[in-house]
């Protein structure tokens, strides 16, 4: 897959760039539109199946056409992470462990199944999920506080999944801007920081006869941190029922049966004893298992030293 | 300032063996079904009849829901550098705090912390003797940035600090 098929085609260089646009372009139609119990999409509420397949599953593409994509602190990250996949068979992926699946994995085929989309005047929420659960709440109408180092509803506090913004455009789109995101990784992909935002829109697909038949969903992943230039993921949602029928979406507990056992993921059953190094949750738990077990003849970069003050005595 | 003796570790081993210590408290605490309301582990952990106080370097700032960390690495009597054990790394403390979005409406949080951040703070430590702490309701103070304080003198000496929660720092127990 070319390098061309990742990118986003879009000159916007940040997400509030690219939200401030789509507002305004809005605005020229009379927008956005401010939806009631009466006029909301309800025919979005309803289940949809597996997502269609896209690039981020990382099945079909060369790994340098993915560095090309990252900072150089981020490619050292994705090349360590590839080489302990490929070379020293040691995966460390975090929903084997019951560890955040984090934000990007909502786009991974393994970590997410049906979905399950509620539409009211103002909020939308997705859910979905396999080993986690996937909650995203859309504000509609809201507006970030933009005094932060990244744009957020909330506490100042990094979510896992981030927190999200949007506004109808008509039926016809969902525009949405998610930030105050965690920062984490996808196994076998890259990572990315806690300055990565997307802007998401949601576009109804309709057959022949204008029956609605699932949303299409186009993400343009911003994060100056991780990436040299911004991403786009599009995918779509078939619809399959509504709520009334199907079994009922479940919310997912994980529980853990797979542990790092000197460095190495195990199973345990029942009964069995180990000794249990606690996770360095936010420092990257998966590099400290691998530069400890797996990459003692390597050598490190030096870092800036954090501790010397003695310049600075005034 | 007073410390406290610890082993020889290695930062990351450091971080581990806090967390580990924490970690282990709170089950045992859980186990007790010993629950205050508003709180998801019982503060018995912590020996509030003793009271240190620390100046030191931030190293990293933990935003869990249940209860926010600050890790830092303890500075010098001269606040020229940290003090370290003997295979030459920093000595790493921990202290707990309200939950991470309780932390925030008070003005702490990992964007406001950022690894080097010199900060002040007193703790009731752990009773397992382990190098962390509960903050309980004292101050704390974040130096300007790059701007350490005198010797033996914490961030409320130096002009421009700013102050997180009521009152003064703590006075330390012997």
């Amino acid at each position: 897959m070319p390098r061309e098929a990742l990118v986003s085609p879009y000159p916007f260089k940040t997400a509030q760039a690219h939200y401030e646009a789509l507002m305004a372009e809005t605005k020229t139609k009379g927008g956005p539109t401010q939806h009631t119990y009466a006029t909301v999409p309800g025919e979005w509420t309803g289940r949809y199946g597996r997502p269609s397949e896209h690039w981020f599953y990382m099945g079909k593409l060369q790994i340098p056409t993915v560095l090309s994509l990252l900072t150089p602190e981020y490619q050292t990250r994705m090349v360590q992470e590839t080489y302990h996949q490929g070379n020293s068979n040691v995966a460390h992926w975090p929903s084997q462990y019951c560890w955040p699946e984090g934000f990007m994995r909502r786009w991974h085929q393994a970590a997410v199944g049906e979905h399950q989309i509620i539409v009211t005047p103002q909020l939308v929420q997705i859910m979905t999920g396999v080993a986690r659960n996937f909650v995203t709440n859309i504000y509609v109408g809201r507006q970030f506080n933009m005094t932060g180092l990244v744009p957020r509803i909330g506490a100042d506090v990094p979510r896992w999944y981030g927190e999200t913004i949007g506004f109808w455009d008509g039926t016809e789109a969902l525009v949405t801007w998610t930030s105050n995101i965690q920062g984490w990784k996808v196994h076998a992909a890259f990572e990315h920081s806690s300055k990565m935002q997307t802007i998401e829109i949601y576009t109804p697909m309709r057959d022949a006869g204008g029956r609605f038949t699932g949303l299409n969903h186009e993400a343009i992943f911003y994060d100056p941190e991780a990436l040299v230039e911004p991403v786009r993921i599009v995918r779509s949602f078939n619809r399959t029922s509504g709520p009334d029928q199907g079994d009922p979406y479940t919310y997912i507990e994980c529980v853990q049966t797979i542990y790092p056992v000197n460095g190495k993921a195990t199973p345990l059953s029942p009964g069995a004893t180990t000794q249990f190094e606690v996770p360095d949750i936010y420092g990257r738990p998966w590099a400290q298992m691998w530069e400890k077990y797996n990459e003692k003849n390597m050598e490190k970069p030096v870092n800036e030293d954090l501790f010397d003050f003695s310049k600075n005595k005034k | 300032m007073k410390t406290s003796s610890t082993s020889a570790r290695t930062r990351n081993s450091r971080l581990s063996r806090v967390a580990a210590g924490v970690a282990f408290a709170l089950f045992a605490a859980m186990a007790a079904l010993v629950v205050p309301v508003q709180a998801h582990h019982s503060f018995s952990i912590f020996d509030s009849t003793k009271t240190k106080v620390f100046t030191g370097v931030v190293v990293r700032v933990n935003p869990d829901v249940n209860h926010l960390q600050i890790f830092f690495a303890v500075m010098n009597e001269e606040r020229t550098n940290v003090i370290r054990d003997a295979k030459n790394q920093p000595i790493i403390w921990a202290v707990e705090m309200a939950g991470s979005a309780a932390a925030a409406r008070e003005g702490i949080s990992v964007n406001a912390f950022p690894p080097k951040t010199i900060i002040s703070v007193g703790l009731h430590p752990l009773r397992s003797g382990e190098p962390a702490g509960d903050r309980g309701g004292s101050a704390m103070f974040k130096c300007p940035a790059d701007t350490p304080p005198k010797p033996g003198k914490h961030c409320d000496s130096v002009e421009g600090h700013a102050a997180f929660g009521r009152g003064a720092l703590p006075t330390p127990t012997s």
